[in-house]
């Protein structure tokens, strides 16, 4: 990509402009507001500066690294953090030291991924270790998972705790590119489909709808992107509706969910809180917001993670929540123009897939939010607080820009080689054109 | 500081975080727009910069694109309607480290500010090329900024 890498110093420093602003009058807050003896906050100081640090970090390092990376999702992937940690900063400093703190260990993973995949380790042959590490991620929360917020989704670790849905994403992306990037007959995809099966039911089954619902879109999209068949995509959406009725009758959760979205006021005491307080929320901090550390969040449950945007709108107001949803915007679009120009189909989908993934979760938990649908538990990407879900969203990160990368190295190569292995026949270079003399 | 001073600051910088944001957003969409517009795809004349004449041949501005044979045959991509230009002079195109220009032909001499090149060499905006005896400056829209 040419543009961008020689124009990315201003939406870099906007992004250094917003969290100096953001931290800067939270830092102050606690001690203007008297909570606090002092009046300005060290975390606040120190975290603005961690935040700095590790922008001018990637700013630097790493197209350092990887020269041809794609600087666009790296601006978008780095406001979208900026965004986030200002706000969980202002809902409690030391969830924001955590949340920086899984931000870096993210960055890391994410070069790892792109290093790993430049070598060409992570090639389209290696199917079953993507097809099992799948499976078993999401066995392992099955049998040893413990109960948080009605779903069975965690395993602790000592005195971690882990996510094993949000790294099986990771997994799906790449036994989907696997599976997909060639055109079989339907029985030819029978793994695959035995592989979405199995994860969606375990997925249900341990009562985690919005990873289930997650996993089956991504699938059932990238299926109609790589074979074209309208017939898929048909049965796949009437599956989904049986499926959906199924969950109905059968899972008394699922029943609660779809009444408190047709209705939340008259539940509030019986599951519509959540909702009516979100709703409540969005409204009060009107266009331009109540203002950084002037709304009322904690009145929310699940602030931090699932109701992370009705938090944001609050504060910054709901134009700002718009814009938000535009970055994400322009996240599938860049996803989808590098899966574009990718050199095989196997890259390709692997774009698609991260693109896919990323769009659905954010509109899986932004309309449920709005009660657009359904509220399903899922965390807004690279803005909620959470270990497993940064840390799989910086892997997704690494295998887009692993593409990119790759994109641009061919490129570039394709003229430099060509140069490098043949010598320029000096008598050719005026005899085979004389009949173009002028 | 006081509550009524800290209200005042927080509900004064919402405007400045909204127009940061939105600067940020408009600025992302337009660089999308311009790479889609420089996008190199066969038969794209989206242009990254100019070639202009300052001696020599015809004074005309040439369009560059990603990838640009120069030459005086018409086959090339920029014809050069000179005779001491080579009929495929140069290659000028964006590669490994940058704008690279690559002589295409060891008998005719070209230079870039004046030194002699005698292969492949890396270009940048403002730089005088000469081919034969037409000297161009060479104008990237992507380095002026």
């Amino acid at each position: 990509m040419l543009s961008i890498s020689r124009r990315s110093g201003a939406p870099f420093m906007l992004i250094a402009l917003f969290e100096v602003f953001g931290f800067a009058i939270l830092s102050i807050r606690e001690g203007a507001l008297g909570l606090a003896e002092h009046l300005i906050d060290p975390m606040g100081i120190i975290l603005m500066a961690g935040a700095l640090f590790l922008l001018i970090l990637q700013y630097w390092l790493l197209p350092a690294l990887f020269r041809y990376i794609d600087r666009y999702v790296m601006i978008l992937y780095n406001t979208l953090f900026a965004v986030g940690i200002v706000m969980q900063y202002r809902l409690n400093a030391q969830i924001a030291v955590k949340q920086m703190l899984f931000f870096t260990i993210g960055l890391v993973a994410m070069a790892v991924i792109i290093g790993i995949f430049q070598s060409g380790w992570l090639h389209e042959g290696r199917r079953w270790l993507y097809f099992s590490a799948g499976l078993l991620l999401l066995g392992v929360a099955m049998v040893f998972g413990t109960v948080t917020r009605g779903a069975r989704n965690w395993i602790e670790i000592g005195s971690f705790t882990l996510q094993p849905s949000e790294f099986a994403k990771v997994a799906l992306v790449f036994v989907l590119a696997c599976y997909l990037r060639e055109k079989r007959r339907f029985w030819g995809y029978t793994p695959l489909f035995a592989f979405v099966g199995i994860s969606v039911i375990l997925l249900v089954l341990q009562k985690d709808l919005g990873a289930a619902l997650l996993f089956y879109m991504t699938f059932l999209l990238l299926l109609y992107v790589a074979t074209s068949n309208w017939g898929y995509l048909g049965a796949g959406l009437g599956a989904l509706a049986v499926g959906g009725v199924i969950s109905y009758k059968l899972f008394d959760h699922v029943r609660l969910r779809v009444a408190v979205w047709q209705n939340p006021w008259s539940m509030v005491d019986d599951g519509g809180y959540q909702i009516v307080q979100g709703l409540m929320a969005l409204v009060s901090g009107g266009v331009f917001g109540s203002g950084l550390g002037l709304g009322s969040p904690k009145y929310i449950p699940a602030y931090r993670t699932d109701y992370i945007f009705a938090v944001i709108s609050e504060e910054f107001g709901i134009l700002f929540g718009v814009l938000l949803i535009g970055l994400y915007v322009l996240l599938v679009f860049r996803g989808a123009a590098i899966a574009r120009r990718a050199n095989n189909a196997f890259h390709a989908l692997l774009a698609l897939g991260v693109t896919v993934m990323i769009a659905l979760q954010s509109f899986i938990i932004i309309g449920g939010v709005i009660k657009l649908i359904p509220l399903t538990g899922v965390t807004l990407p690279l803005v909620s607080y959470g270990g497993s879900s940064m840390l799989s969203t910086m892997m997704l990160m690494g295998i887009l820009l692993a593409v990119s990368q790759e994109n641009g190295r061919a490129d570039a190569e394709t003229l430099d080689e060509a140069y490098d292995e043949e010598e320029w026949d000096e008598e050719d270079g005026d005899d085979n054109y004389q009949e173009d003399d002028v | 500081m006081t509550e009524s001073l800290y209200n005042l600051l927080a509900t004064s910088f919402r405007y400045v975080f909204i127009l940061i944001l939105a600067v940020l957003f408009f600025r992302m969409v337009s660089l999308a727009v311009q790479e889609h517009r420089w996008a190199r795809r066969p038969g794209d004349s989206a242009y990254c910069g100019v070639l202009e004449t300052v001696r020599g041949g015809e004074s005309i501005h040439y369009g560059i694109t990603r990838d640009n044979v120069i030459g005086r045959s018409r086959r090339c991509d920029i014809t050069l309607l000179h005779r001491s230009v080579a009929p495929v002079g140069v290659h000028l195109y964006w590669g490994r480290d940058g704008w690279i220009l690559y002589s295409m032909n060891g008998r005719r001499p070209l230079r870039v500010n004046g030194q002699t090149i005698s292969r492949k060499t890396c270009v940048h905006d403002g730089d005088l090329i000469q081919l034969g005896n037409v000297t161009l400056r060479l104008r990237l829209w992507d380095e002026e900024e």
